[in-house]
């Protein structure tokens, strides 16, 4: 036998050998998301491979622990002003940079914008400890010190999703200096209509304080394990979608694109986790001016630039009813609700983002940033 | 997984025997309308545990002693560990995160050394992008952290 024969043997058994290797090495782990079970099935059968992630072009910027605040410079930058995105604790940032061609940020970027987005990273010892006075105070005013002084502004839109838009309002509540648009986009404002995760965060099924005590961060298994209850059958049988249409490659990247990002969730730092459920989903004090952080209370009443209040009306995370308080509780006069027909994620995702919801986000915003001078 | 190993013959196999779960499955066929009427019953049997409240009183209950166990557990394995003069798992991670995250800093210096540079070399040209009714950007100052900054 010739050493080209055996070699060619060796990769034949190498090459049959790693699909169950890779499955192996899953089961070893065994997370609770199937997406890191059934990945390398789906890849084998299409062909397709994994895309990466984040692909419009970034550079670092600022880092503080685990958080680094991301530049997407614009090719033909047009806005003086530019968007700093503050994304929620619980999954990645890069949501918003989907796919190239399906990518809010990209988006953006193309009408002319100056992006940044805050990536919390992986939270790890150093952010057991962190509240909401340093998650506010100190991690997202000095992104947005960071965000002003590399994007030669004295003004910005802060651009909240999910968590991170309650996150954006409770900063300008607290730091309106320097923020002149604020969009929050599928944010949870009043927290009594929250629907199961209300439910199930209640103060007499969730102990909250023995969850932090126990494992300091939140870790990421009692994160999945709360969105698998909320649609634990629908979670797996979506997978035979991407079998009927293997031969699809656009879809089948399209599908592991956000099961990737679905499977990708973050540890919560523990403290702000503790607050947030207790303040928010347990007592519902941020929408009565009743949260406090450090020695300040949040009061909505304070946010006086122009808000943009954007509704999923398909939203299960983030429900409709829990967002449509803002503008009532805001002081701004240019404050405007914006409801459009997707899911959570497909206002950041879907095809319908870059026809429907993206231009009209991205004209509100427009029409009030400054735009760079001839 | 290299690109050959994607060869033409298995990924055919494989991908048939997925259509053919796929399509077995399908809303519009026989075996697929059964399917989906089970996965339907499912839904709603999951959805109605899901909000009863002596399943969220259990659940939360056995959540709470595990965590607990969990607290007296770590304790014990810290205060060994520390007798013995050993690194506790918490140390080993914390160096861990620590290493992780040169990478990104030394990235960032990069730029903010650039943008550093740029603003010495060009004070004037920001000074005119604001008009005089606009407040000055404030100077990013530290915070007392715990964490390290660039």
């Amino acid at each position: 036998m010739t050493a080209s024969t055996t070699q060619r043997l060796r990769s034949f058994v190498a090459g049959k050998l790693d699909l169950p290797r890779a499955v192996a090495s899953v089961l070893k782990a065994r997370p609770l998301n199937p997406y890191p079970y059934l990945k390398s099935i789906i890849e084998k059968a299409s062909g397709v491979r994994e895309p990466p992630i984040s692909a419009t072009p970034h550079t670092v910027v600022y880092t503080r622990g685990s958080m680094r605040l991301l530049r997407y410079a614009s090719p033909r930058r047009r806005f003086r002003t530019p968007i700093l995105f503050v994304y929620s604790l619980i999954n990645r940032w890069y949501i918003l940079d989907f796919l190239p061609g399906r990518s809010l940020i990209e988006h953006l970027t193309h009408a002319g914008y100056d992006v940044y987005a805050i990536d919390w990273g992986v939270p790890g010892k150093t952010e057991e400890h962190i509240d909401w006075e340093e998650l506010l105070g100190g991690l997202i005013q000095t992104a947005v010190q960071w965000t002003l002084r590399v994007s030669k502004s004295r003004e910005l839109t802060l651009y909240g999703y999910c968590m991170g838009g309650t996150m954006a309002l409770a900063y300008t509540s607290l730091y309106p200096e320097g923020v002149r648009n604020l969009v929050a986009q599928a944010t949870p404002v009043d927290f009594s209509k929250g629907g199961v995760y209300t439910l199930w965060t209640s103060a007499e099924n969730f102990d909250v304080d023995s969850l932090v005590d126990a494992y300091g961060n939140v870790p990421t298994k009692v994160l999945e394990s709360g969105f698998m209850m909320a649609a634990p059958v629908q979670r797996l049988t979506r997978w035979l979608e991407v079998c009927r249409r293997i031969d699809d490659p656009d879809f089948v990247t399209t599908f592991l694109a956000m099961e990737r990002w679905g499977a990708d969730p973050v540890p919560f730092p523990g403290e702000v986790y503790r607050q947030y459920i207790k303040d928010c989903y347990q007592q519902n004090l941020f929408p009565k001016a009743q949260m406090k952080v450090g020695e300040q209370h949040i009061d909505l009443g304070r946010i006086q630039c122009s808000v943009l209040n954007v509704i999923a009306e398909q939203d299960t995370i983030a429900l409709p009813a829990m967002s449509e308080p803002l503008p009532s509780l805001v002081s701004s006069k240019d404050v405007e609700t914006r409801r459009y027909p997707v899911g959570h994620i497909g206002l950041s995702a879907s095809s319908k983002g870059a026809t429907v919801v993206w231009p009209s986000i991205a004209a509100w915003i427009g029409a009030r940033s400054k735009t760079m001078e001839p | 997984m290299s690109q050959s190993d994607l060869s033409a013959p298995n990924k055919g196999l494989l991908a048939r025997g997925l259509k053919l779960l796929g399509q077995l499955t399908h809303p519009q066929t026989r075996t697929g309308k059964v399917f989906t009427r089970a996965e339907q019953g499912l839904t709603k049997v999951l959805a109605r545990l899901a909000e009863s409240p002596t399943y969220l009183r259990v659940s939360g209950g056995l959540m709470r002693q595990g965590f607990n166990a969990r607290i007296r557990r770590r304790g014990l394995v810290e205060r060994t560990l520390r007798t013995l003069r050993l690194p506790t798992p918490s140390e080993v991670e914390d160096l861990r995160d620590q290493l992780r995250r040169v990478n990104d800093q030394v990235e960032a210096l990069g730029t903010q050394l650039e943008t550093m540079v740029d603003l010495v070399h060009t004070p004037e040209s920001s000074e005119a992008d604001a008009p005089d009714s606009e407040t000055r950007a404030p100077r990013p100052k530290g915070r007392a952290s715990s964490t390290r900054r660039t």
